[in-house]
């Protein structure tokens, strides 16, 4: 059983920074859109600020080796 | 969406990331078959593909009393998860940051330590386990994929082709899938379920989407020229003496 948590915990959290950092934004992005009246532009807001994180997540990769 | 489009997309995407998960599975069992016999192997195989089978039953109808706005954010953010992991990883293999995932080489580490430690209860345990870890992470695919966009029949149709095509080709080889281009594979699957994690997330808060579904086929173009970018990027970087 441990191993199958494990696993199920590696399929979605490889890079932890990575899934934080997701989270924290969509959890921003729930919050700020709305109270800043973005609605409007609320779709493409959420899919930018993954990209960045992914970007993010990458570039401290390759600083890495 | 438009119908065709609707019912393709997660059965493609659920068909390619299944394929990933059962040729893993299949690695294994195969190693299992050919050093402790096939009987422990396919007895501890079909006793995973049944819990499995099990798992599934009891967790569908859970989530059909689950709220669609909270359960679509919820399946979307985990789907956005799982999907950049994979994008992120076929990235720096890609770029040659990574390894490259080598099938024969498992299938041979398998091999070994199955010879250390013979056993009829041992090769059981090791297929099983392999059927039933590869196994969940597809229900968790099929689930985040089928139920946020309320197209399940076409993701479980998905999960199930991969099933057959991995057990037909198994059963014909009898050796590992290492022609299957993983990183490809992952690259695609990657792009495809981080497209529809953002695109249900937006949806399960209620957000605007140009376009409408059709913003799905946008997402996809987005992440993938992202990817592409970032590949050349860091093989470029790597490429370059220190």
């Amino acid at each position: 059983m441990r191993a199958v948590f494990s696993e199920i915990w590696g399929l979605f959290v490889e890079d932890g920074l990575l899934a934080i950092g997701l989270v924290l934004w969509v959890a921003a992005a729930a919050l700020l859109v709305p109270l800043l009246g973005l609605g409007g532009f609320g779709g493409p807001i959420l899919f930018a600020g993954a990209v960045l994180v992914l970007g993010a997540s990458l570039a401290r990769a390759a600083r890495r080796g | 969406m438009t119908g065709g489009w609707a019912a393709a997309a997660p059965m493609i995407a659920t068909f390619l990331a299944s394929l990933v998960e059962f040729v893993e599975a299949l690695t294994i069992v195969l190693a299992v078959g050919s050093v402790s016999g096939w009987r422990p192997a396919l007895g501890g195989a079909g006793s995973g593909l049944a819990a499995l089978a099990l798992l599934a039953a009891t967790a569908t109808p859970i989530l059909a009393v689950v709220p669609i706005g909270p359960l679509q954010a919820a399946l979307g953010l985990l789907s956005l998860l799982f999907g950049t992991r994979w994008l992120r990883k076929a990235i720096l293999r890609s770029a040659g940051r990574l390894a490259l995932h080598d099938e024969t080489a498992i299938f041979a580490a398998e091999t070994a330590a199955l010879r250390r430690s013979a056993g009829r209860v041992v090769a059981w345990t090791v297929a099983f386990k392999a059927v039933m870890i590869e196994g969940v992470e597809v229900i968790f695919i099929v689930l985040a994929v089928g139920t946020a966009g309320a197209q399940r029949l076409p993701a479980i149709a998905g999960a199930l082709l991969a099933l057959a095509a991995v057990l037909a080709l198994g059963a014909a080889l009898h050796r590992p899938l290492a022609r299957v281009p993983e990183n490809a594979l992952k690259f695609v699957v990657g792009t495809m379920v981080s497209a529809y994690g953002v695109f249900w997330i937006g949806e399960g808060l209620g957000f605007f989407w140009p376009g409408g579904d059709l913003a799905i086929l946008g997402l996809i173009a987005g992440w993938a020229g992202f990817a592409i970018v970032s590949a050349r990027l860091l093989r470029r970087r790597a490429a370059v003496p220190a």
